[in-house]
Order: structure tokens, then sequence, then C-alpha cells
């Protein structure tokens, strides 16, 4: 480091008035000239930190203006032009053509008008500090921000700056500088200009920093953090440091720091998005992405597995409550988990998706699957080690007051906390799902908001940029199943019944299994009254909403990928196809293939079902058609000798259920064996700690292990669908679904 | 007056994943201003779009730490950009698995030079800016193993005695400026990305070892360390444990590492030999969890009960001793 340059004092007469200036001497040669332009009432004394830290690489001049310091006193006050064109006019005397203007507080006020309007003298501009936020442009607020801002040492030296320039001047001055509209000037400024800020500087406000910044046509804006407004005399290094590269005229590094802040959700919505604990999406994303982290799936993925004999016995004890009681267990339990209607407008699309891939290890793939929850293409996800990323959701929103036979009035009631959660969320459909059947129990205190992404959130973007390779393949899971609902507002869609026992016509026109089904809970079903349905849309829990392909179609074009499309029409259709697949595989690879298990709605287990080489077939749900879908897979193929079967308890006997009796006359059709795991057959569909057992029973109940096998390739699976035809009703199709 | 991240200047090296990414989201939620770097422009350009949406100011700056010209233009880039830098954390580190003699000699000197002489190119690019303003924290992020030692990882672990050898030396050198300060930062096993990034002649999967702690906990501490320098922050009560063990036994420790290692820290699935993330950064892993660490750990005491059964020995052994004397 060199010596300190010194400096002389330098007197010039302007407009008949003699002007002192401090002058850097010797300058090094060629070195470009930096004027200090210093703030109100103040001189340059204050200024000579900085101007002493810049005197090494450059020729600093220091001015007292005017009026103020050292120099000649005129007899009237000059406003903020006035001052700037005495400025210019100095520089014009000593012979400066051109100049580097550096500010402070009010200062860069008077470079801002300099510039302005002497365009021809101003090289660059640094304005540290720059006055006044217009909100603050009073005596009082004034006063208050100068309080603020701690002035070690600076207290002298105002003092007898303010002294020499006379009190009244000072004050007149500062009125002046209260009605300087600094903003509307600088939209002129053609030449860089850096706006320098300390983030605790207490005047000039962040946010007004920033618009002086963004409204110049070259602005920049640097923070030096922790300092305060009157940097030049307090922070000389550190304001030096960043003025230099800005003097020698270097771009600025290619990622500034972007100081906006954006709104920020909270930090409890940033930390945990709100899940239901027991619903499709998020269970079938646990699932596929506990197995391809090489782990089983206790508890359905709610909680870690060492609490699963601790649920186990809180299961045992709820199964065990008188019935009035346990049904309360099943309401609460479903609103444990679910948000206040309040707290909608601070969920975040983005969040649900950062929840579901931070569920799945980050590594390349062959291919990811998107779109349609569906648990049959979950284990083909699985064979081929590839993950899932859900198009749906499911928000349960805490509600009370409307019985579940009133869904025109849970329509109404869903408008408001439906439009809050939209407003906030331009990528979200939401399909507000009310079934008073199989959801009895739930939507006693709780709604049912399910969202769909219409366009691809960032969340995916990334990852799945991150983890495929251009080349790589990306499925899309399209069920094509709809239902009759009503459009409520601009992405806002209100769905009565869901897919399970009863027929959609069912649940509009009221049926007599539905008014049975009411009168047993205690209902009045003379009170049903479905709202009118005006068109079909994508079933809320397992449908596809299309708008979503055409950025994935983007995203397959910019990245290579090979967009294939799995399309069918209801959520079973994808199950004889996948357990045929794994028959196949298991056949391959020598094993015996003969065990059929039997996976229902989420309880499942991708990684037990390979270990233990069960050929999976999943069941949406524990009503009739699921039996059936599952009694004509049994018909038409090649007989299994043991069957397995997990069956979900939700908490009701709900028109449409299959009973237990039924499951089990399914069990008899294996050759050897057939055997419920994990259900307590005699509280069905009340069997509320199934969820903890059905584990455990499994690796009880199927004594054979293999090892876990390496995941299949694509070319497998285009073997395998080569081979069937058209035998399964699946479509697969490079383009858009024939519809 | 009291110390805020807020105001602080703070660069991280190796920020693209694991701790270093971590401990910028970290500073970042507490306002701090930041410059992260690695090798990793897309992965760095992401973190600080995260850092600014946490409430920081971030700066992203694509390094290779074994570049000396380019950590000096990393840290006089930190300079220009925000007045001065308070805090450099030396943390960029790979890793090499294998057994001594049958790793390649150009990965082992590779994992030298990134961990070693990355954190010497830091300290050399940042101590005279410290010097000059008379105050800075440098913060070298080691390892517990870096005490211990550890087997199949013998390049990695040498890097870490290195380190903790670096940051003695410094502080030796340093003790006239009372404002500048040398934090060596020994964690436990953490749930990072680097198994997996590693490079790997062992022909089995590295598994980080139980038990696993978060990286923000490491992150947390990096901060403590920050707010209240410290020579020494040890993170991870296994690191403790391991480290009383040695001390009391360090034979028993040696034997016990060599068995417990080889079975614990490489699952059996095979993978090819492959240098991993050495000469050229892996474009995926770019996160500050490795996925160890699900869904939740169950506590090991067995380090703990090592040193626990030990101690009882020796007292046992003390007290026949005292009594026949």
């Amino acid at each position: 480091m060199t010596a300190r340059q010194a400096f002389r004092a330098h007197w010039t007469e302007v407009n008949g008035l003699p002007v002192y200036a401090q002058v850097s001497t010797p300058s090094p040669p060629g070195a470009q000239a930096v004027v200090l332009v210093h703030g109100l009432g103040l001189s340059s004394t204050y200024m000579m930190p900085t101007a002493r830290e810049l005197a090494r690489d450059y020729r600093v001049l220091v001015p007292d203006l005017p009026g103020f310091g050292r120099s000649g006193k005129p007899e009237s006050v000059a406003d903020v032009p006035e001052l700037a064109d005495n400025l210019a006019a100095w520089m014009a005397a000593i012979g400066l053509e051109k100049a580097a203007l550096l500010g402070n507080s009010f200062g860069c006020q008077i470079i801002v008008e300099c510039a302005a309007r002497h365009p021809e003298r101003v090289a660059r501009a640094i304005l540290q500090g720059p006055t006044t936020p217009r909100e603050e442009r009073s005596w009082f607020w004034q006063f208050v921000r100068w309080r603020q801002n701690p002035n070690p040492n600076m207290g002298p030296i105002a003092r007898r700056d303010y002294r020499a320039a006379g009190f009244g001047r000072v004050l007149k001055t500062f009125r002046y500088s209260l009605e300087h509209p600094l903003e509307d000037r600088l939209e002129q400024i053609q030449v860089p200009v850096l706006v320098v800020r300390g983030s605790r500087d207490p005047i000039c406000r962040h946010g007004w920093a920033e618009e002086v910044a963004e409204r110049l046509p070259r602005g920049r804006l640097v923070i030096i953090p922790g300092v305060h407004h009157t940097l030049v005399f307090t922070h000389p290094v550190e304001l030096a440091r960043v003025c230099r590269p800005f003097l020698a005229g270097e771009e600025p590094p290619a990622s500034i720091p972007q100081l906006a802040r954006p709104p920020q959700p909270t930090a409890e919505a940033l930390e945990a998005p709100p899940l239901a604990q027991f619903d499709s999406a998020s269970g079938l994303v646990r699932a596929l992405g506990a197995y391809l982290n090489g782990q089983d799936f206790p508890l359905l993925g709610a909680y870690p597995s060492w609490m699963e004999p601790g649920w186990k016995a809180v299961g045992a004890a709820v199964n065990a409550l008188p019935h009035p009681l346990k049904r309360q267990v099943y309401i609460w339990s479903g609103r444990s988990g679910a948000i206040a209607p309040e707290r909608l407008g601070a969920v975040r699309a983005e969040q649900l998706a950062e929840w579901a891939v931070a569920r799945y290890p980050r590594k390349p793939y062959p291919a990811a699957m998107i779109g349609s929850s569906n648990g049959a293409l979950l284990h083909l996800g699985a064979a081929l080690g590839i993950p899932w990323l859900p198009q749906t959701f499911l928000i349960p929103v805490r509600r009370d007051g409307i019985a579940p036979e009133e869904p025109s009035a849970e329509l109404e009631w869903g408008k408001g906390p439906g439009a809050r959660l939209l407003a906030a969320n331009p990528d979200l459909i939401l399909h507000h799902m009310h079934d008073p059947n199989q959801d009895y129990l739930m939507i006693q205190r709780m709604s049912y908001f399910r969202v769909k992404y219409r366009r691809l959130p960032q969340g995916y973007r990334r990852f799945l940029t991150e983890t495929l390779a251009p080349g790589a393949t990306l499925f899309v899971v399209e069920c094509a199943l709809r239902w009759p609902t009503v459009q409520v507002a601009d992405r806002h869609i209100f769905q009565t019944g869901a897919l399970g026992g009863l027929t959609p016509e069912e649940y509009l026109e009221g049926s007599s299994r539905l008014a049975e089904f009411l009168k047993r809970q205690g209902s009045d079903p003379a009170r049903w009254e479905a709202p009118r349905p005006d068109g079909e849309r994508p079933e809320a829990e397992w449908g596809f909403e299309p708008t979503l392909r055409q950025d994935l179609e983007q995203l397959a074009r910019d990245h290579g990928y090979r967009l294939i499309h799995i399309v069918f029409d209801h959520p079973e259709d994808a199950s004889p196809l996948v357990a045929d697949f794994y028959r196949a595989w298991y056949r391959r690879r020598k094993l015996p293939a003969n065990r059929l298990l039997v996976a229902n709605f989420i309880l499942m287990e991708p990684y037990w079902t390979l270990r233990t080489g069960s050929v999976p077939f999943w069941t949406v749900f524990n009503a009739e058609p699921s039996a059936e879908t599952l009694e004509r897979y049994l018909e038409a193929s090649e007989a299994y000798d043991d069957i397995c079967l997990m069956l979900f308890s939700h908490g009701v006997h709900s028109a449409g259920l299959a009973s237990i009796e039924r499951w089990r006359k399914i069990l008899q059709r294996a050759g050897q064996w057939g055997a419920f795991i994990g259900v307590d057959e005699a509280a069905y569909p009340g069997d509320f700690a199934t969820f903890a057992r059905y584990r455990q029973s499994l690796k009880r109940t199927i004594p054979a292990r293999y090892p876990l096998p390496a995941p299949l390739g694509l070319q497998d699976l285009d073997i395998f669908l080569d081979r069937a035809g058209n035998h399964y009703a699946v479509r697969w199709g490079n383009d858009r679904s024939p519809r | 007056m009291r110390r805020r991240i807020e105001d602080m200047v703070i660069v991280i090296t190796g920020a693209s994943s694991g701790i270093g990414r971590a401990t910028a989201l970290a500073l970042a939620k507490q306002g701090g201003n930041i410059v992260v770097t690695a090798r990793r422009q897309k992965a760095l350009d992401e973190l600080a779009e995260d850092c600014k949406a946490l409430g920081g100011h971030a700066l992203a700056i694509p390094v290779d730490v074994t570049d000396e010209s380019a950590v000096q233009a990393l840290a006089r880039q930190a300079i220009e950009t925000f007045g001065r830098v308070d805090v450099w954390i030396n943390n960029a580190a790979v890793t090499l698995f294998g057994r001594f003699e049958e790793t390649p000699a150009e990965d082992f000197r590779r994992v030298i030079e990134t961990n070693l002489f990355g954190y010497v190119h830091g300290a050399r690019a940042i101590l005279p800016w410290f010097r000059e303003q008379g105050q800075g924290i440098l913060v070298n992020v080691s390892s517990g193993v870096g005490k211990t030692g550890q087997p199949f990882s013998c390049a990695y672990a040498i890097s870490k005695f290195g380190i903790i050898g670096l940051s003695d030396c410094l502080r030796q050198e340093l003790s006239g400026t009372p404002g500048i300060h040398v934090v060596t930062v020994l964690p436990a096993a953490i749930d990072t990305p680097i198994f997996q990034q590693g490079g790997n002649y062992m022909g089995r999967e590295a598994t980080p070892m139980e038990p696993i702690y978060d990286p923000e906990v490491v992150a947390e501490a990096i901060i403590e360390a920050i707010l209240a320098p410290r020579r020494e922050v040890i993170v991870g009560g296994s690191v403790r444990a391991a480290l009383v063990a040695k001390q009391l036994a360090p034979g028993l420790f040696d034997r016990w590492a060599a068995r417990v290692v080889e079975k614990k820290h490489f699952a059996m699935r095979h993978t090819p030999p492959n240098s991993g993330n050495l000469f050229r950064p892996l474009p995926e892993y770019a996160s500050v969890h490795g996925g160890w660490r699900r869904p939740k750990p169950k506590p090991s005491f067995l380090p703990l009960a090592f040193a626990g059964v030990l101690g009882l020995a020796a007292g046992i052994g003390f007290a026949e001793v005292m009594r026949r004397s």
C-alpha cells in the first residue's frame, strides 16, 4: 500500500465568490478525476477519509459548495438546481471538463441535478445514500431518521460546518431538499450510476435505494452490510472497494446480488406443506420414495418405523373402543392434519412439488413418470427404478358445521377459502370434493381440497432436468376418468361424490343405497340435494388434467426427452398389466411367480412385494367395483397358488362397500391358500389398526425372501408391451392420447 | 455491539451441496450476505436464488479451489461487491474410497489438492484482506476422521489431518492480531451427497456410518462459531466418543475401526471403479442432503458404549492397582 497522498487547498472564483476545494497531489499520471460532493449543511471535511482512500488511484477534488464550509456565501440561499449549476461552473472554472461525481446524502441530489442539466460534465456517478425517500419528505420524518443515524465523531465536524454555513441557510437548504423530486430526473441520466447503500442506513431506505437504481437507465445498486448513512466518513475503505471496479468501468459480476426480497411465506408453510397423512398422492409418493431409497413402507410412510409398535398398540386400543368413540377417532385424525382456511393464502403450489421431489433420491434415472395417481403404475415405477411425480395433491382444510348430506352448503362454504388458495396459486386448479359416502367421517370436520397442477412447477422441472439425461423417457400418466362437476369459479370445481361404491348418478339423483346409508348414520336423506353439474371434468382424485401436457411437451422438446403418454379410462385398468409384467419378470428369474399380493388404496409394500417375490395387484379402494376387478382378473389369468390381500379401513359401512365375506371368497380362489394381510376381519371396515399392522403381518405371513433385483430396463417394458398387443385396456403413445 | 449475521459478508467454498449448501441457506435465513462458490455454475445459481428467497443476499461465483489464481480473484470479487469479507468458510471437499494401495495415485493426489490445497489457497487469498481489516474469521471445515483416521478413506482422512494442522499453524502465526480467528470444525458422519460423489475403488457402494447427522446441524454449529469464535467445534457426539475411545485405547480403537468401517461404511451393492466427482463435477447431487437419513435414524450407542466399557475397565483396573499398592 502506498503512502497517503497529500491534499492541498485550492481556491477558485465562481460567480464572483471564492470557492474552496481540497485537491489531491500528486495524482497518479493520467488518473481519472473524481469529485466528491458533500451533504446538507456540511463541507469537504467529513468527505476526506473517502477522498484519501480514492486518492491512491484517482485525482480527487473535494469542493465546499458556495455558501458552505470555507467557500464564500451568496446572499440568497441556493436551491438544488442552483447548487448543481454552481458545481458545474466550479468544474469549468478549474478546467475540469468531465469527472466522476461521488456524493453522500443530499450531495446525491445535487449530482443528479447536475447530470441532468450538464450531462457533458459527468462521466459517471456514485450516489451514496441518496435522499429523500418520497414518503418521508417531511420535517418530522427527517428528524426521526436523522436521530436514528449513529454518527460517532461526526458531531464536532457537523457543528462547525453548520455554524459556518449559518443555521438559516442550513434550514432553508433542507426545505429545498425536501421539495426536490429526485425521482423525476433519474430517467434523463445516461451515464452509469452506482447507488451505494449501507444496509443499516435509516435515512436512505432500502426500497428507495432500489427505486433510484431501477429508474436510472444504467443504474446498479450495491449494499454494504452493517453500516449506516454517513459511509463516506465512517467506512471509507469499504466504500472505496466497491467504487474502484465501478470507476474502472468494469462490468458487474454476472449474478450481482438481487436485493429485492420477494414476499416470504411463513416459516411454517415453508417447512411443512399441508398434506394429508392418508391421501392417495402423498401416500404413493412416500411409498415409491421409500422403495427407491432401498426401504420398506411402514405406517404408510406417515411416521418413522420405530413408532410401529407404539401405533400398533394405539390402533388396537382404538379398535377396542365402543363404536361412537371410534368414529370420533377417525373424525379427529382427519381433522388433525387439516389446515385452517385462513392459511390457504399462504400455501404455495411450489411447496407441494418440493415436498414430493424431496422424497426421491437425486440421481440419474432412465425415465420418470408424472401425472395421475395410480398404485399399479407405482409398482411399475418400482420395477423400473424410476420416480413418479403427482399432478394432484390433497390439501385437507378445517371446516365445521356442515353435515355430510349438504353438498350444496359445502360448495358455498368453499368459495371463500378456494378463492384465497387460487389467488395465491395461479398454476393450480382446485377440485373441491365432497363424498358423503366413503368420506362420511372425514368430512365431518374437514373439507377435501384437491389441487391439480396445470403448469409444471419449478421444483418438478428442476428435479427432472437434473435427473434425466437427454434421450430419457418421460411417461405422462393420464387417467381419463371423468366426473359430473360444477364450475364454481375460474379454476374452481366442485365434485359431489367420488370413485368407489356408488356411481356418479347415484350421488346426483340420490339413490336408495345412499339414502339407506345416510339413514344408518343418523343423517336425514331427505335433505340430500346435490348441486346440479354443468359438465364432466377430470375426476378430482385420479383424473388427469390435460392442460399440463403443454409444459411437458415443451420440456421434452427443450431437453430431448422421449414423451410417452400412458392413457387409460379407469385407475384399475393398469393393474392387470402391471401384475402380468411382474409375473413375466419373476418367471424369467425362475421364481415361482404364483403369489398374488393385493394392494388396496395406499396400503402397499413395493419393497416387500419384490423381496417376497409376490405379484402386485392394485385395487383403488375397498368397494364392490374393486372386488369385481380383482375377480375378473383372477378369472382371466392363470391360477395363483397363494393370494394375500391388504384392505384399507375408512371407518364406515359405506354404500357399495365390499363386505369382508366377499373378500374372503376371493381369497378362496387361491390354488393353495389365501390370507388377509394385517386385517382384523371383525373390525373391518373400522379396522383403524391395519395401517400399523400390514407391514409386519406381510413379513410374517409370507416367508419367502429373494434378493432385491436390479431395476428392469425400459426395453424390458417395450418387449412386454409388444407381446401383449391390445390385451390390456392401457394405451401407450408418443402422441397425445386419442380422445 | 452484538454481531449479527445480516451485517456480515461470508464466503463459502463447496457450496453447491451438502454442508456448504446447508450453511449458505442457514446464513441466508438470517439475512446474511453470502458469496457462494463451487465448480457447478448451475447448482450455484439455483442456490443463490434459494438464498434470496430466504431473505439473504447471495453472489454465485464458480471457482475450482485447486486453481489458486481463481481463488484470489474470488476474494477480490467478494470484497469489491460487498466492501469487505468478515468470514471465509473453507469447506470444499471431495473423497475417495478404496484400499490404500488400490486407489490410483492421481485420484489420491487430487483429493489432497482439493481438500488441503483448496483450503491453503483460500487462506492465502483472504488473510491479507483480514490483516488489512484488522479482523476476520477463517472457518476450516475438517472432520472427525481428521483426528481419528479412517481405513479405506486414506486420502480424505490425511487431508483432514492436514487441515487441522493448517488451522493450528495459522492460529499461532496470527496470535498477534486478536481480531482474526481461525476455527476448525470437526463434523461426524453427515447426511450429504459426498458418499455418492466420491471416487470409489472399493467395489462396493459407500454409505455413511450411523449415527448420521443432518447437514443443518453442522450449519448451526458454524453459525454459532461465527458469532462467538472458538478454536475447535465438534459436531456430533460420535466424534467425541471416538476421540475418548482413541485416547483410552488407541490400539483397540484402530482394530475396531478396521473391522467396523469395512462392514458398515460400504453396502453390499456393487459399484464399478470410478473417480466420481474428483476431476469433473457431477451435475446431479446438488442438494443439501444425501438421502441417507431416512426416515429417522436409530441413535447408535455403539461408540458411546465402547467408550463406556473402556472407561469402566480402566476404572476397575485403576482401583485394582490402588488396592494392591
